[in-house]
Parts: C-alpha cells; structure tokens; sequence
C-alpha cells in the first residue's frame, strides 16, 4: 500500500482515496461542511483546506499521492479558513440559527467581511419541513440527499451573489414533487431546512385540562432517542422514554408497536388475500408515508398494487377514538392523539383528507425524535437518571414483530410470521434471517404451504424508483414488495438525531433485533390485544368495520401536462 | 445538459422567455427534476425564467468589458430609458450579463439576441432606437 505522511504521521491509503478520506479514516479532524461521506465531495466550503508539500488545496478533492506530506493546521490554514468562512457566513442571518446545529461550533468569532444579509422569504408550506434560505450557506448537501433519492425538489438557482437552493420558480416546496422524507433535515448543517415544529401545539394541547392526550411511540424512536441524551448509538431507553413523557404531562403514553401489530394483521391477510384471488401482484407496503407520497406523484397508475392498510400510528389513532374511546368512556372529541416519530412525512400524513374516521382525524399532532428531545430538555428532565416505567395498558402490549417494524426488513418479517400462521402452517418460523439487512434492494423466497412466495425489499427512495420501473415494465416477479423511503428504513428517519452515518443506523437496527428476541410474544396474531380488538370491535381481517377504520386510498399527484 | 441548453434556446426564441408549462415537458422529455431544468436555465442571464420584456438590453459587466467602459454604457442606458437594472416594469429589461466571451471586442452589448461590440457612448441612442 502507498504511504504519505500527514500531520507527522505515517499513513497508508487506497489509490484514489482523498486526503480528507484517509484522514477522518485514521481519526485526524479536519474541519469539514459541506463534505458528507455518503453523499460525497463538492468542494464548496474549503473548511478542509490543507497544506499539501506546501501548497494549499481543499483535502476533500485531492487524492493523495505516494510519499506526499500533509499538514492539516497551521496558522496560515487557520487563517485561509476563517477567511472561507466569514465569506461563507456574510450573508447568512446567524441570528436565526437555532440550537444544535453543526455550524455553530464554526460561529463563534466575528467575521471579517460587512454582512450583506439575505431577507428571503421563509418557506412555511409544507406541514413536514421548514426552509428558511437566509441561513443556508449553500453548502448543498440537500440538493445531493434530494437528488439520491431521486426527488429532485430543490435545487441551485441563478448565479453568483444571487444564488440560492430553492424548488424550481421559486415555488413553495409545498407545491413540489417533495415527498417530505426529509433526509434533507438530517444533513443540513446549519437548520436551513429544518422539521417543522409542534411542539408549541402538543403543549397547548397538553394545557387543556378538558384533553385527554395520547402520546403513542413509534418502533425506532426507543433506539434513537438516547443518542441526543449522550448515550451511545444503539441504547434502547424505551423505559426511560416512557417515564419521560409521563412527566411531560401526557396523560396516557402507549405504543406504536400495537399498531405495527394491526398493520401486519391486516396486511397480512390482504396480500393472502391477493394471492389466493388473483389480486392485483406484486403487492408493496404502504407504512411509508414519504413513498406514499412519492408514489402519488411518479407512480400513480400503480396505485392498484399498493396495500390499501393505513400506517402503524394511523391504524392506532383510528383504534384509540373509537375502540378506545367506547371502551374508557370518553368522548372522542376530547382525545387527542400525539405521534412520537422517526419520521418528518408523518406530519404530511397526518393530515391527509383520507385519514378521518367519523369526523375526527386519526392523528392529531406528530413529533419527531429531535422534537421529544428537545421537549425533554426543555422541561429540565435529567433523562440519563429517569427511572424506567412500563407502557400504559390496553395499547401498550406489542408483539416482537411490531419492535422490528423500525428496520429496514421488519415489516416483511412481521408479515411472514403472521402468513405463515394464516397458510395454516402448524410451526411457523421465527426469524427469517434472509430478508434482514442494509443492502439497498435484496430479494427472498419463502415457501409456504405449497406456494413459493417472491419478496423484495428496497429502501432509499432511489432504490423504490428502480424497483418501480420493473413493476411499471411488468418485470418484477414478486409477490411483496417492501419500500421504505429513508435509508435503512424508519431507523435512518427524517426525524431521527441527525446521522446518516450506515453504522449509527445498523447499530440502531441491531437494538430492534435484539427487543424482538427478548419478548414473549413475537407474532402480531398472538397479540391478545389485537385479538380483542377484532373480537369486540373488527369482527374480522378485512372486514367492513377494518376496511373503514384500518384502510385508506391514495390520490394522483402526477403533473398534468 | 447540452440537449437541454439547445431546448431551452429554442423555448426562448419562440416564446421570448421560458414558460413554465414548456420546461415542465422538457422535464419530462429528459426525464430530470423541473429544480434542475430551471437551476440550468436561472444559471444564464440570457434565459429569462420570468415574466416576458418586449426587448431586452444586456451590458456584460465582467473585467474586460469594465474596463473598456461597459459600467459607463450602462448608466447611460439606464437614463436614457429610465429604467433601473433588472426593472420588471415596461417594455425594455436592462440586464447586466456575465462573460459572453467576446473580451477581446469588449465592451459588448446585446439587444434581442444580437450582438454589438466595441460599443462606444455615443452609440446608445441608436441601439435604443433597435427596441422602438
């Protein structure tokens, strides 16, 4: 292997690696903005710039040669940085930053440069996703992440001092193909793109003391959310979470998981259901609202194979003011549901047309893992020394198979498991080991009964969008395909703490495995919740009732040209 | 991007500027995101992505052309017109264009697509007359 020599040290690399790849490889930091590892280099910031055999270049688009000497930091680098970045920040309002954003350890000097500041309006359309272009810097890393996912939403526009990341004709990004996974959020360094908020509303909600407010959390959240408290990736606080939203003030805390339980229940039974009655195959999952959405514009004419069955969390909302709601006594208007999510589409799809069962919407506010944090912190709640509590009870009793539903792959395994019970196979597996892990598009064969049934699994919108061309060419051989739009499935969420680093999200998935393996009760159908549930309100899968409170149908986006 | 740079010209010749509706179907014929067909288009200060002027008059302000007096012969457009740079009002837009290329026959004017070089002060009232 070639050698070259940076900061003193010897270090070996790959042909064609690049000095700032070889460096963060060997734990050397160099400064970085608009670098990101999985989206690749565009050289716009020249934070990372370096002194290589004495000339300086930006480390992330050099590739480093055989016996060459690097410095990463000196005065002369400190200084050519700080002068990129007061460039970089005169036109920004740093005022409007908010807290826990990556820029602002960059921030802390006054810059050299009279501010020119941008007054741009800030973009409030979506229900998903805020953009504020006065504190973008432009470093582009969204354009990228939007464009991996093969959106293509935003973009560049015009040029020099006037350019900005902004929808085509400056239109709201409310307007757009935007599918709201917001992948975007996660990368953005400074907030320019950010969740949009609810907390103010959730507490306002939680103020009213005619309420009763549900908080129900989603399957990924539990192994995420003590990131932001300083514990390690792949910590499951679940009952530290449940004790802390307790003290929030919601008045019942539950879990997502039950609804996971629903959704395989029912989609279980739909794509059997398919299969036995030459249904409209391959059948894809429809948990997602962000490929929902995706979908609605690209693919509308493939509608037909998209499983009619609500998300988790909708599923839930729908059972909570009706079921619930008879079974406590309460009338549903006073019931207010609070979704704690992976996931900014959550807060598009809760507040679709399709998603309100007698007059009151399934769900009524949905917060982010970021947004639970900040609540927490906001509340002065030492989350590390919480004690742990358990979920309330009726819904908060969940299978194993609903825990997985955070992975990329749980779904299908929770639909498996449940397939197999409704085939009428005496002794169903429990692990399906092949349709588990982090390859974009991986493909399995299950045999049931005497039918070989064909399963493709896909996250990361890019990866749905080729699977859906096959569809769309009568190419694709399957019988169920599963689609997450965010990498790694709701674990690498558009809500979740910000990473989109591949070992941060598999250590996350790994926390999922591991809750499934320590339950009793791993198979949505031996839910006894579930079961009581049809038994006293359903009747049956696929039912009239299940179709008017578990099931919805989808729009056509596509432009009309 | 060369196909879309030909299309996008062939929009602005026949329609003036570039609609909406036509670059939402060269999207769709190049199968890329309308973001990055109007990030193509916005980049070029001879594509207007905007509301159509009648004329237009562009005065390419880059080195060359500065220093050969082109910030001069844009003051002296702006009076005799009356309209300020990038104006949306009236007939006339006045645009100051990036590098058009042509440095050595600096400075250079461009009114409706054609190109005038070498343009002195005194030359301004009868290019103004080519948009009347």
């Amino acid at each position: 292997m070639p050698k070259a020599i940076i900061d003193g040290r010897e270090i070996e690399f790959e042909e064609g690696e690049t000095i700032l790849e070889a460096a963060l490889r060997n734990g050397i930091n160099i400064p970085h903005l608009c670098f990101n590892k999985r989206l690749g280099v565009k050289g716009r910031c020249r934070q990372c710039i370096v002194e290589a055999d004495g000339r300086i270049v930006a480390s992330c688009t050099t590739r480093l040669r055989e016996g060459m000497h690097i410095i990463t930091d000196n005065e002369k680098i400190r200084e050519y940085r700080k002068i990129n970045l007061d460039l970089l920040k005169s036109r920004i309002n740093t005022s409007q930053i908010l807290e826990d954003e990556e820029i602002l350890e960059y921030l802390e000097e006054e810059g050299l440069f009279e501010e020119k500041l941008l007054s741009l309006p800030i973009d409030n359309s979506s229900p998903a996703i805020v953009r504020n272009p006065n504190i973008c810097i432009l470093c582009g890393r969204c354009v990228a992440m939007c464009n991996e996912q093969t959106v293509g939403a935003i973009n560049y526009a015009y040029r020099s001092i006037n350019t900005v990341i902004i929808p085509a004709f400056m239109d709201e990004i409310n307007n757009t193909v935007c599918s709201t996974c917001g992948q975007c959020t996660l990368v953005c360094p400074t907030g320019a793109i950010r969740e949009k908020e609810d907390i103010d509303r959730v507490m306002e909600a939680l103020n009213d003391k005619d309420k009763h407010v549900i908080i129900q959390t989603a399957p990924s959240i539990r192994a995420s959310l003590g990131e932001l408290f300083g514990l390690p990736p792949g910590t499951l606080v679940t009952g530290k979470m449940v004790t802390a939203l307790r003290l929030l003030g919601f008045d019942m805390v539950f879990d997502t998981d039950l609804g996971a339980d629903l959704t395989t229940f029912e989609e279980a039974h739909e794509l059997w259901h398919r299969i036995n009655n030459n249904g409209v195959l391959p059948m894809t999952t429809s948990c997602c609202p962000a490929w929902i959405k995706f979908m609605e514009h690209f693919y509308p004419d493939l509608a037909p194979h998209v499983s009619t069955c609500k998300s988790p969390h909708e599923m839930f909302g729908a059972i909570a003011k009706s079921y619930y709601a008879r079974l406590r006594g309460i009338d549903p208007s006073r019931i207010v549901v609070v979704s704690a999510m992976p996931c900014t589409a959550k807060k598009f799809e809760a507040q679709r047309q399709e998603l309100i069962n007698d007059g009151y919407r399934n769900v009524d506010y949905v917060l982010t893992t970021r947004e639970i944090a900040r609540m927490i912190k906001k509340k002065g709640i030492d989350f590390n020394s919480l004690e742990e509590s358990e979920f309330d009870k009726p819904l908060g009793i969940s299978s194993g198979a609903g825990a997985i539903y955070g992975a990329t792959g749980g779904v299908t395994e929770s639909v498996l498991r449940t397939l197999v019970w409704i085939a009428g196979e005496e002794l169903g597996k429990i692990e399906y080991r092949e349709v588990r892990g982090m390859e974009g598009v991986r493909e399995a064969e299950i045999r049931i009964k005497d039918k070989n049934i064909k399963i493709c699994i896909v996250h990361g919108l890019g990866n749905a969008r080729k699977i859906m061309e096959k569809v769309r060419n009568k190419q694709a051989e399957y019988h169920f395909i599963e689609v997450m739009a965010c990498p790694g499935g709701c674990i690498g969420g558009g809500g979740q703490p910000k990473s989109n680093d591949i070992n941060i999200l598999r250590k996350r998935a790994m926390a999922l495995y591991t809750q499934d393996k320590k339950l009793k009760i791993r198979k949505a159908h031996e839910n006894p919740i579930v079961r009581r549930i049809y038994d006293e309100f359903l009747e049956k899968p696929l039912s009239e009732k299940a179709h008017k409170y578990l099931h919805t149908s989808y729009i056509d986006r596509a432009p009309k040209i | 991007m060369k196909f879309i740079l030909e299309d996008l010209w062939q929009i602005e010749k026949r329609f003036g500027y570039l609609p909406r509706r036509e670059l939402e179907s060269l999207a769709e014929k190049h199968g890329k995101p309308l973001a990055e067909i109007f990030s193509v288009a916005s980049f070029y200060s001879l594509f207007s992505v905007d509301n159509p002027p009648k004329h237009f008059i562009g005065v390419c302000t880059c080195p060359s052309c500065i220093a050969n007096g082109a910030l001069e012969i844009l003051h002296a457009f702006e009076e005799e017109l009356g309209v300020s740079i990038n104006s949306d009002e009236g007939d006339i837009r006045l645009l100051k264009l990036q590098c058009q290329g042509r440095c050595d026959k600096a400075p250079v004017v461009v009114i409706d697509g054609v190109y005038y070089e070498k343009v002195r002060l005194e030359n301004i009232e009868k290019l103004i007359e080519k948009c009347r």
